[in-house]
Parts: structure tokens; sequence; C-alpha cells
């Protein structure tokens, strides 16, 4: 409304005004309304990242736990995979396939490993079987490492021999 | 107590000073109650370059009179100066400019006073047109020195020919030809419609007397021409006098008409009371 004063003077408050002051209010209030629910959001994701970053941490703990403890799975592995492969009577059967008709097995061990270790104990009357059964141990191609341990002689012979199974690797 | 919606007017005049409380929508006003208090010769002369209270506590004390036999008189009141302070001119504003600095901008050059001195407001008529004035600064602290000496709450300041132009642009007009007469004590202002717009404004100072009826016609007939109009124009009057010259008029076989009217009680016709337009604008 036009105004002749000569000094600017104080307006009542048009039905505009109020108006404009109340659009001013309500849109304070939203924006705080707003601002604190973006507050609470914000928390509430910044507690989602720890959560996560402290599921994902736990989660690396337990794969290196793991990790750490593959090899003995594998070895476990293998050896269950060597135990159905070559079970101790088939060992059992291909050494006695080399055995000569004097020779007697005393004791078998076969130790499942990373393969199949071998110790046995022999005796035969006379020295030639002994000798006969080391020379087809050492040429099969079914065993290797073949050690001769310790041996006694008294007019016949007992002796302990250690030998490699790899006829799971053929 | 007031109604939310009542203005209290108070205006000023050579020949005294009057004020109404008034309620209800601008187009269907009532006058809650009316006070007049008449001003002895030469206490005010409206004029547009020197301080026109001659004799300022004349002017208080008649301003205190009215505001207390006012309904609300104490409270803030629209202080309405006569018509003769101001320079009107009619513009017609560019698009996407300010109105009030467009007016002060085509007003000042041609004022007989600095144009710092110069407090300049507009009246939109719609259509990119306003009614600008401009009254010297000088002139209107005298009045305000007299309001703030009789104690009264000033809400604004507003002039006489303005207020009336106000109420009277409000009614269609439609495409008669028509001229406005808004009269003060001491000077008047004609403004001419054409096809609903206001097409000429113009000032004059009164010829008071017999012989104003005949001379004031020609000039309805002058200003009516100047802005296109072929035959006499309607004639609708405002302001002290606006009764007997409505009357004289008719007489003449002119077709004429009161500016308004207004429910209440009031010792005069509302027509007579060019500053009630203010509340019914």
């Amino acid at each position: 409304m036009r105004d002749f004063s000569s000094r600017p003077r104080r307006r009542a408050p048009q039905p505009v005004d109020v108006g404009l002051i109340g659009i001013g209010l309500l849109t304070l209030i939203v924006a705080g309304y707003a601002t604190g629910t973006s507050w609470a959001e914000f928390k509430r994701a910044r507690q989602h990242v720890v959560d996560v970053r402290r599921e994902t941490e736990a989660g690396q703990a337990r794969l290196r736990s793991l990790e750490a403890r593959s090899a003995p799975t594998a070895a476990l592995a293998t050896q269950a995979l060597l135990s159905a492969d070559a079970p101790p009577p088939r060992v059992l059967a291909e050494i006695s396939g080399l055995m000569p008709p004097d020779l007697k097995l005393e004791s078998l061990s076969l130790a499942y490993g990373d393969g199949i270790a071998i110790q046995l104990q022999v005796s035969a009357k006379a020295g030639g079987a002994y000798e006969t059964f080391l020379q087809r141990l050492e040429a099969s191609p079914l065993f290797d490492e073949v050690i001769p341990g310790e041996e006694a002689r008294d007019g016949g012979v007992t002796a302990s021999i250690q030998a490699h199974y790899r006829g799971a690797s053929r | 107590m007031r109604g939310r919606r009542t203005r209290v007017l108070v205006a000023l005049d050579e020949s005294g000073v009057a004020g109404a409380a008034v309620s209800g929508p601008p187009g269907n006003p009532r006058i809650r109650s009316f006070a007049r208090a008449p001003l002895g010769p030469g206490a005010l002369v409206a004029d547009r370059l020197d301080p026109n209270l001659v004799r300022t506590s004349e002017v208080a004390q008649a301003l205190g009179e009215v505001a207390r036999a006012l309904e609300g008189g104490r409270g803030p009141v629209v202080l309405i100066l006569p018509d003769g302070v101001a320079r009107t001119v009619l513009l017609e504003v560019p698009a996407g400019v300010a109105a009030r600095e467009f007016a002060r901008y085509r007003i000042t050059p041609g004022l007989p006073y600095p144009p710092e001195e110069a407090l300049v407001d507009v009246l939109a008529l719609g259509g990119g047109r306003v009614v600008a004035a401009a009254v010297r600064r000088r002139v209107v602290e005298g009045y305000e020195a007299a309001a703030a000496a009789a104690s009264l709450d000033v809400e604004r300041l507003d002039l006489a020919p303005l207020a009336a132009l106000s109420a009277l642009a409000r009614e269609g007009r439609g495409a008669t030809a028509s001229v406005d007469v808004v009269l003060g004590d001491r000077a008047l202002s004609l403004l001419a419609w054409h096809g609903g717009r206001l097409e000429a404004l113009r000032s004059r100072l009164r010829r008071a007397g017999p012989a104003e009826v005949d001379w004031l016609a020609r000039e309805i007939d002058r200003t009516a021409a100047a802005a296109g109009n072929g035959g006499p124009p309607r004639i609708r009057a405002v302001g002290p006098g606006a009764t007997a010259l409505l009357g004289a008029w008719r007489e003449q076989g002119r077709a004429v008409e009161p500016g308004w009217r207004a429910e209440g009680s009031l010792p005069v016709e509302a027509a007579e009371l060019a500053w009630l337009g203010a509340a019914l604008a």
C-alpha cells in the first residue's frame, strides 16, 4: 500500500506476511526434522558400516584359520584317497606277490600320509630268499625308497625293511 | 474494541479535520463512527512547496479532537493529506520496471525542488498504468509533526485524490466515456476514462463560487476531449461540494452520479468525503 511518510514506518503485518512467516516456520520445522532424520540415518549407516567391517574382519579371521588348517586337511584328504585307492589288503597282496616261498612276513606296518610308508619285518631260513625279496622289491615299480634295515643272521636271516608304496601314483 | 477489519481514516483539508472508523469489506463499507473538527481560515493552506500548517497547534488540536471521538482513533490510523499538496501524473510503466522507481525517474525532473526532497509513490491501475504522486518532504513533515503532537499512531500517509481514485477505479466503466471529479477544498483532480481505461489526469485549483458549476463543466469536457472522448461524458464526483455540483449539472441535462455511497450514520453524503475512498478500495 502506498505511503508518503517521510520516514519508513512499522507496518502492521498483513495476511500475506503472516502466511509467509507461517510458510517459513513450516519450512524450518520440516528442515529441522529432515536434518534430524538424516543425522539418525547417518548414525545408523555408520553403525552398519562398523558392523559390516567387524563381520568382514571376523570372516577374514575365519578364512585365515581355515587356510591355516588347509594343509592337514589336504593331508587327510590325500590319506583318505590313498586308503580308498590302496587299502592295506591290496598293499599286502602286492608285497606277498614279491616274496619267495621260503620267506616269511613277520610283521607289516603301513603308515598312510602323503604316501604309504611301509615297515616290514621278514625272516628266512636261508639268506638267498631274503636277497631275492630285496631285489624284487627294489625292481618293482610299485615300491621305491627301499631301505634295508637291521639284519640278524644266525643260520637263518631276520631283517627289517623300509619302503614306500607308490602304486597309487601310477 | 475495534473489529479486525475496522480501518480508521483521518483526513485534513483547509476547512477542517475529519475522520471515520469504517468496517466491512471494501465494496460494502459501514461507517462505524464519524467525527469532524473545523479549522479557522488560514490555519492550513494546501500547497506543494511550503509547509501547509500555518497554525500547527490548531491543526494538532483538531486532529486530537477527531481521534478522541472516533472508535479506535488512538490506534493505527491512515492520515490523508488534501488535494493540492502533490504533483500527480499518469504514467505507463514499461514491463519489467519497478513502478515506484520509474515514477521517481519521470516525475522528479519537473519538480520545482530538488529530487531528494520528493517523496514519491504510485497507485497501480492495471495494464501497466499508474498514477504517480510526488510530495515535498517538508510538507509531509509538517503534517507528521501535527499528528505527533496530537498523539496519533499514524500507520501510513495517503493523498486524498489517490485514495478517491483507488475506489473509483474499482467500478467498471465499460465502453462509456466518463470523467471523475475529485474535489478538495483548494484543488481538484479530473480523471477521464475511455473504454474502461484511464486516459487523462489533470489537476486544477478550485474556483469556488457561483461560476464554478459552468467553469468546471467546461474543464470536464476539455478533459474528456483530451482523452479522446467525443460527446458529453458521464460525470461522477466526490469531495466537498460534490452533491451541489452534481445537482446543478443534472439540471443542465448531464448524466451524473455520486462517486459512492456508504451505509451507516453520516452527517453528510458519503460522496462529500473524497478521502473515504481509502476505506472503499
